[in-house]
C-alpha cells in the first residue's frame, strides 16, 4: 500500500516541485545582472559611446532605465532580462564607438599619406636640377 | 536536441514525448492503475506544454542565420574568438529554451542576446582589424614623411645649387663687364695719352690726322742735312714711335716756289728721307715710315712774301691712325 502510494505520488511531487521552481514570484532580485549592466554602461561611456555611437548608447540607457522601473515593481524576471539586454546593448555601443573611432583614425591616416605622396610626387616630378637641363 | 531531451528526462524524470509516455503508461503498468497514471499524464501534459514540438520563432531564426554567417567570417574568427564563443553560448542557450518550448518572451530575449553578441563580435572584429591597419598605416606614414623630408632636402639642395650657379654666373658676367669696361677705359686712356703725347709734340689735329709741322730751321738753304739744333725734335718723335710701334707716319717734304720745280721736289724728298733716316737711326722700324717729296705743289701760304715762303718750306709728319695706310691725295714721287 505504501509502495503504491509512493509510486502514485512521485510524479505529482515532481510536478509540484517544478511548478514552484518556475514561479516568477520566487525569483530573487537580479543583483548580478544589475552590476554587470552598470559596469557595461560605465565602460561604454568611458570609451566614448555617447559621442561615437549615440543611437546605440541611447538604446542601452533606455533599457537600463526600464529595468530599474521593473525592479521597483518587483518584476524580477522581466527586470533581469532587461538588464541582460542593457548589458549587451552597452557592450555593442562600446564596440561601435571603438569601430567608429578606429575607422576615422584610419581614414585620417590614409588621407594624410595620400597628401604626403602627392607632395613627394610634386617634388620629384619638378626637381629643377640645372645640371640635368 | 537530444542532449536537451535527456537533460529534461534526467532532471525531472519526464518521458521524451507524450506519445511515448502514454504508450508506457498503457503497456508497462498494470491496468488497474491505468486511471491514476492517466490522470498524472494528463496533468503532465497540461503543465509541460514545453514538451510539444517547438513553435517557429522568427527572432531565433534570425539569430541562427546570423550566427551561421558570422561563424565562417574569417575576420571574426581571427579577431573576435572570445566574442564568437560567447555568441555561440548564447545561441545554444536560446536553442535550449526553444526546444524546451519555453515562453516566447524568453526565447525572444535569448535570441536578442544572441543577435547582440553576434553584432558585438562582428563590430569588434572590424575595430581590431582596423587597429592593425592603423598600425601599418602609421609605419607607411612615417616612411612617407622620411621620403618627403629627403625629397624636400634634395629640392632645397638643388635650389641652392641653382642659386649658387646663378650667382656664380652673374658674378662672372659682372667680372667680364668690369674687365670690358676696364679694357675700354684703358683703350680710351691710351688714346688720350697718345693724343696728349702728340699734342706735346705740337702736332695739330687736321683732316688728315695729327700733323706735326717742322719748320725750315732744320736744314740749311738748299741742303738736306739735319742741323744739330733739330736733334731734340727728332728724339721726341722717335720716342713716340718706339712707344707706339703700331703707328705709321708719313713724312712729307715741302718747299716754296723759288727755283727749279724738280729740284725742289728732289730736295723735299731728300729732307723727308733725312728725317726718316734719323728716326731709323734711333731704332724706329722702317715699316712705320713712308717718305714723300711734295716739292712746291702744296703751299700753306702765299709764296709772294718772305713770311709766306718760310711757312711753305717745311716738313710735315702725319701720324696715321691704327691700321690706316697712306692717306693719299698726292702723287707719289720716287723715294
Amino acid at each position: 500500500m505504501t509502495a503504491t502510494i509512493k509510486t502514485t505520488l512521485r510524479p505529482l511531487v515532481q510536478i509540484v516541485g517544478f511548478t514552484i521552481l518556475c514561479g516568477c514570484a520566487s525569483t530573487p532580485s537580479p543583483v548580478q545582472e544589475l552590476e554587470a549592466a552598470t559596469a557595461a554602461l560605465q565602460s561604454a561611456r568611458a570609451i566614448g559611446a555617447p559621442q561615437h555611437a549615440a543611437q546605440q548608447w541611447q538604446v542601452a540607457q533606455e533599457k537600463f532605465t526600464s529595468a530599474n522601473q521593473l525592479l521597483e515593481q518587483k518584476q524580477n524576471i522581466a527586470a533581469q532580462r532587461a538588464l541582460q539586454q542593457a548589458t549587451v546593448d552597452a557592450q555593442l555601443a562600446a564596440a561601435m564607438a571603438q569601430l567608429q573611432q578606429r575607422t576615422a583614425e584610419q581614414r585620417a591616416l590614409q588621407d594624410e599619406i595620400a597628401q604626403l605622396q602627392l607632395r613627394i610626387e610634386d617634388l620629384e616630378s619638378s626637381p629643377g636640377e640645372p645640371d640635368e637641363e | 536536441m537530444n542532449d536537451l531531451d535527456w537533460k529534461w528526462s534526467f532532471g525531472l524524470g519526464l518521458q521524451r514525448s507524450d506519445k511515448l509516455s502514454k504508450r508506457r503508461c498503457l503497456t508497462t503498468i498494470g491496468a488497474n492503475r491505468a486511471v491514476q497514471i492517466t490522470a498524472a499524464c494528463l496533468a503532465l501534459n497540461i503543465l509541460s506544454a514545453c514538451a510539444k514540438a517547438p513553435v517557429k520563432n522568427a527572432q531565433l531564426d534570425r539569430a541562427r542565420a546570423s550566427f551561421e554567417s558570422i561563424s565562417t567570417d574569417p575576420l571574426v574568427n581571427e579577431y573576435s574568438k572570445d566574442e564568437l564563443r560567447i555568441a555561440r553560448a548564447s545561441l545554444s542557450s536560446a536553442e535550449q529554451a526553444w526546444l524546451a518550448n519555453a515562453d516566447t518572451v524568453d526565447i525572444d530575449h535569448k535570441a536578442y542576446l544572441t543577435l547582440s553578441n553576434i553584432e558585438i563580435a562582428r563590430t569588434l572584429a572590424s575595430a581590431r582589424s582596423s587597429e592593425e591597419q592603423i598600425a601599418s598605416l602609421k609605419l607607411s606614414q612615417r616612411d612617407a614623411v622620411v621620403v618627403l623630408r629627403s625629397a624636400e632636402a634634395a629640392a632645397a639642395n638643388s635650389a641652392a645649387r641653382q642659386a649658387q650657379n646663378e650667382a656664380a654666373r652673374l658674378m662672372a658676367e659682372a667680372e667680364q663687364l668690369k674687365a670690358e669696361a676696364a679694357a675700354r677705359e684703358n683703350q680710351l686712356q691710351a688714346q688720350l695719352d697718345e693724343l696728349n703725347e702728340l699734342r706735346e709734340l705740337q702736332a695739330k689735329s687736321t683732316e688728315r690726322g695729327m700733323v706735326l709741322t717742322l719748320g725750315d730751321l732744320l736744314f740749311d738753304v738748299g741742303k738736306s742735312t739735319l742741323k744739330p739744333g733739330s736733334i731734340g725734335d727728332i728724339d721726341k718723335i722717335a720716342t713716340f714711335m718706339l712707344k707706339h710701334p703700331d703707328r705709321a707716319v708719313v713724312i712729307e717734304g715741302h718747299t716754296d716756289d723759288t727755283g727749279d720745280e724738280d729740284f725742289n721736289r728732289e730736295l723735299s724728298l731728300n729732307r723727308a728721307n733725312a728725317i726718316g733716316g734719323a728716326l731709323e737711326a734711333r731704332g724706329v722700324d722702317f715699316a712705320q715710315i713712308e717718305t714723300r717729296g711734295v716739292g712746291e705743289d702744296v703751299p700753306v701760304a702765299s709764296n709772294d712774301t718772305a713770311v709766306g715762303r718760310q711757312l711753305n718750306r717745311r716738313v710735315e709728319i702725319i701720324f696715321l691712325n691704327d691700321g690706316d695706310t697712306v692717306p693719299g691725295g698726292y702723287a707719289d714721287t720716287e723715294q
